[in-house]
């Protein structure tokens, strides 16, 4: 596999580099690993996410106005320091504290565990939330749930950021977090799995016309390996998946997110997604809201996520409807977005 | 070449295009959607091909694409829906968790079996019910049954009496015979071991 690049070294930070050239609303900062949005409101909760790199539009192309403020990042799957996290929400506290959305995994939350403790030390207000959408399991664990932060984790952005918006204050925004994130649910599959750049194995096994339903985004398998039939034969896969996690009800109400995990064409997602709506108006739900694009990928992985969250709360539609300037959900089949 | 050879090769070409239907899921679960959505109405003997394809707003003709009568949509249904509850779910949750889902999808759907054991003989659907207890007679051994014996002869055996037992008290479950049961108890007697 051929990757684009000019040096390992660069990957990430000619990478930042274009997207604050082809970004007039963003800056990065002069010393740490932070993107933040220029004309932020400073009388606003600032909300901060990150992770390692390599999942991008994630999290750098969720910054905006009604969304995230700032979004720290590391190397490819790995996260910042719990310093860099530590200075980071120093920068970004204006008084009245940090909100952090943070995504399930092992390092992650260590780091951002550490930093939080930190801050708090220090005195500053600080109320986060840790997405665990991944309904998938851990083979050989004797079917555990994964519980890892996925393209769900987006929803949580975009909800928690325009409540930040309207002036919801940090304990505000942890209610909703708590309530919003125990309730969004996605699983995936994968025609082929991702390689880190200049690497010569992809991080998993999967031989040509095969499917791995139920991966993660750091290479992590999926519990069953298919040979490949069509395309309604995945959409009804996960749909049941789905089902058998939500156990809905006919005319339920839910917010449905179709995410590219990163080389997935738009013509082949314009498939799948004609087939999951087909299914899901078999089973009577009531899709009020689609969002189709790519949001958070796994480098070059050829596959595609499905996010579902039961509309509890009105508000939650009403936030997803509401505008933003951050590029990658504005325009989630774009890579950057001229502003 | 005779009538009857016409005739045969006729329908040897639908079997072979019914085979070759390569986006036929979606649409046979429309129709069996339908089909059950009619049957929660009307009895079976009332409902027509046309009430059917009427109901599932797809064109009459289509139906034989797909299914020859009504009793060849009914075997599809239940094969179906117990292939996506239990033999899908076989490598995504545990034995306890697939017992679980069992009970309750049986209970969802109670007024569809109960109508289903009186259109065709109970014994006919008891035997396809037999082959999923026995996967989940299997699963549950697997997971949970550490001092099975060496003896394949007496494992075989073991199979066979808890797949039928299971089935039986399934079949009085949806006809309201029997309450459903803690899966703890299911687990405890097939394997022999208190899995709490």
């Amino acid at each position: 596999m051929t990757f684009i690049i000019n040096h390992n070294e660069e990957l990430i930070s000619s990478y930042i580099s274009s997207i604050i050239k082809c970004n007039n609303e963003l800056e990065k900062h002069t010393t740490l690993p932070l993107i933040f949005h220029k004309n932020r409101n400073i009388n606003t909760i600032p909300i901060l996410s990150g992770g390692g790199s390599g999942h991008e539009p994630a999290h750098i192309g969720f910054i905006g106005e009604g969304m995230l403020t700032a979004a720290i990042y590391g190397q490819l799957f790995t996260p910042p320091s719990n310093q860099e996290i530590l200075e980071s929400i120093r920068f970004l506290n204006q008084g009245n504290g940090v909100f952090i959305i943070i995504k399930n995994f092992e390092a992650d939350v260590k780091q951002f565990s550490k930093a939080i403790y930190s801050a708090r030390k220090e005195g500053i207000k600080i109320g986060y939330i840790i997405s665990h959408d991944d309904i998938s399991i851990e083979p050989n664990t004797h079917f555990q749930i994964r519980g890892r932060g996925l393209a769900g984790t987006i929803l949580l952005h975009k909800i928690i950021g325009n409540a930040a918006k309207n002036g919801a204050d940090i304990d505000q925004l942890t209610t909703i977090g708590q309530k919003l994130a125990p309730e969004i649910a996605t699983i995936g599959f994968a025609t082929h799995a991702a390689t880190l750049p200049q690497g010569k194995q992809p991080l998993f096994d999967l031989e040509d016309g095969k499917i791995s339903y139920g991966i993660g985004i750091h290479g992590e398998k999926g519990y069953r390996i298919v040979p490949f039939q069509s395309s309604e034969i995945l959409a009804n896969e996960i749909v049941n998946k789905l089902r058998l996690h939500y156990h809905w009800k006919s005319k339920e109400k839910f917010i449905l997110l179709v995410n590219n995990l990163g080389n997935m064409t738009s013509l082949e997602i314009g498939v799948f997604v004609n087939d999951l709506l087909q299914f899901l108006e078999i089973e009577g739900l009531d899709i009020c809201y689609i969002k189709s694009g790519t949001f958070m990928t796994s480098l070059n992985m050829s596959g595609i996520s499905v996010t579902l969250c039961p509309i509890r709360d009105n508000y939650w539609l009403e936030s997803l409807k509401a505008t933003t300037t951050a590029f990658a959900w504005k325009y989630p089949f774009c890579i950057i977005y001229y502003l | 070449m005779s009538p009857f050879t016409k005739n045969f090769f006729a329908k040897i070409k639908l079997l072979v295009e019914r085979y070759n239907m390569t986006s036929s899921l979606i649409t046979k679960k429309r129709i069996a959607k339908a089909f059950k959505d009619l049957l929660k109405v009307d009895t079976f003997d009332k409902i027509s091909i046309v009430d059917i394809m009427e109901t599932a707003g797809i064109r009459r003709q289509t139906f034989y694409n797909h299914f020859l009568d009504k009793y060849e949509l009914l075997d599809w249904i239940f094969d179906n829906e117990l292939t996506e509850y239990i033999t899908h779910n076989l490598d995504f949750i545990s034995g306890k968790n697939l017992l679980q889902e069992l009970f309750l999808y049986f209970k969802q759907e109670r007024s569809f079996y109960i109508n289903l054991f009186d259109i065709k003989s109970q014994n006919h659907f008891y035997e396809h019910l037999k082959k999923y207890c026995r996967l989940i007679v299997l699963k549950v051994l697997e997971e949970y049954g550490q001092n099975l014996t060496d003896s394949v002869d007496f494992t075989n055996f073991l199979i066979d009496y808890h797949s039928n037992a299971l089935a039986e008290f399934i079949k009085d479950y949806v006809n309201k015979k029997r309450n459903t049961t803690n899966p703890d108890y299911l687990i405890m007697t097939i394997t022999g071991i208190n899995i709490k």
